[in-house]
């Protein structure tokens, strides 16, 4: 965690290491609202308890996944927008394309970190988790967002009552975590 | 010598309408050249938005993970100092509530936050994440409320 604190860049105002904790923060506190996680607690603490909706919903994996990705979703951030980059030629664009190049670069510095400092997370076989976090970073690009939001509209309609596959569970932990990424607009504005 | 007068007029309105022809001769300036002349012209304006640019984008890369990121090792002043039971419970009871604002607390109770819902999400999912856990060589310690 001292390592992830210390690539978030102090001078910038806003994608800074407590934005990437009100990500989490709220992230956890979606999960409970939703049931899915029981509240922080010192009994939960010492006895875990049995997750209160069915695994095959979100699974433990995934919420961690989650976790990790709201930690992780603008370390590195210089500070500046995908278009600047782009349009200043920046060698980070060149890099990635011209696309996402930001969430590229968030991708790439929590996965260094985490292949260094926790890589039980990243060990298994088919590199599931890895590429939960990379698509949950991936989709808080503002760019392409309406794209995201028509494949969640119909995705929202298709699954009501109905057990979800690997994919949609995907797509539903995305949405969670673009929710987490721009929930600062619904809370009290202190002053 | 009106003969001679007529010779030398008709030479020199000869050269004038060869000037004209030459002229009329001449391509316009292609888009390009005109460019070029342009940056010419301004070469040090040009100069500083280059270098402007370059600036911007050594400020953009040096925030970028640098190669030896991973190997610096963690300034002794960075390490957390030892936190107490009550201050983490009333850490816990802060990440417990919806109105939560990460800009009111130290960056130090902030990552003990973090650790605080990484342990929990570890310690209730079940054998699912029994593989990702790992040991801090201490466990947390939180009196009942």
């Amino acid at each position: 965690m001292l390592t992830v604190r210390s690539c978030y860049q102090p001078t910038n105002h806003y994608h800074n290491f407590r934005h990437a904790i009100d990500v989490l923060q709220a992230t956890f506190q979606v999960l409970v609202q939703s049931n899915i996680l029981p509240p922080l607690n010192s009994t939960v603490l010492s006895n875990p308890i049995e997750p209160l909706l069915p695994t095959d919903y979100i699974s433990p994996v995934e919420v961690l996944a989650l976790c990790i990705a709201a930690v992780g979703h603008d370390a590195a951030h210089p500070g500046v927008t995908n278009a600047f980059l782009a349009a200043s030629s920046s060698s980070l664009a060149t890099l990635f394309n011209d696309r996402s190049v930001l969430e590229n670069l968030h991708c790439l510095t929590i996965s260094k970190i985490i292949e260094e400092r926790w890589p039980a997370l990243f060990d298994d076989e088919d590199g599931r988790f890895r590429k939960l976090v990379i698509e949950m970073i991936l989709s808080t690009d503002m760019a392409l967002h309406f794209e995201f939001m028509a494949r969640f509209e119909a995705l929202r309609g298709a699954i009501v009552g109905q057990p979800i596959d690997e994919k949609q569970r995907r797509l539903v932990c995305c949405c969670l975590m673009k929710s987490a990424d721009i929930s600062n607009l619904v809370f009290r504005l202190l002053v | 010598m009106k003969h001679l007068q007529n010779r030398i007029s008709k030479g020199v309105s000869e050269t004038v309408a060869l000037q004209r022809y030459k002229k009329s001769r001449i391509a316009p300036q292609p888009r390009l050249d005109v460019f070029s002349s342009w940056i010419e012209d301004n070469t040090c304006i040009l100069s500083i938005f280059v270098l402007t640019i370059r600036i911007i984008d050594h400020v953009v890369q040096s925030y970028a993970p640098q190669p030896n990121l991973l190997r610096r090792p963690i300034p002794l002043e960075d390490y957390l100092t030892p936190i107490s039971s009550a201050h983490l419970a009333s850490l816990a009871e802060k990440v417990n509530n919806w109105d939560f604002h990460a800009g009111q607390y130290s960056l130090e109770d902030l990552i003990w936050m973090a650790i605080l819902i990484l342990e929990h999400v570890l310690s209730t999912g079940g054998p699912d994440l029994e593989k990702y856990k790992v040991s801090r060589g201490i466990s947390l310690n939180i009196p009942a409320n």
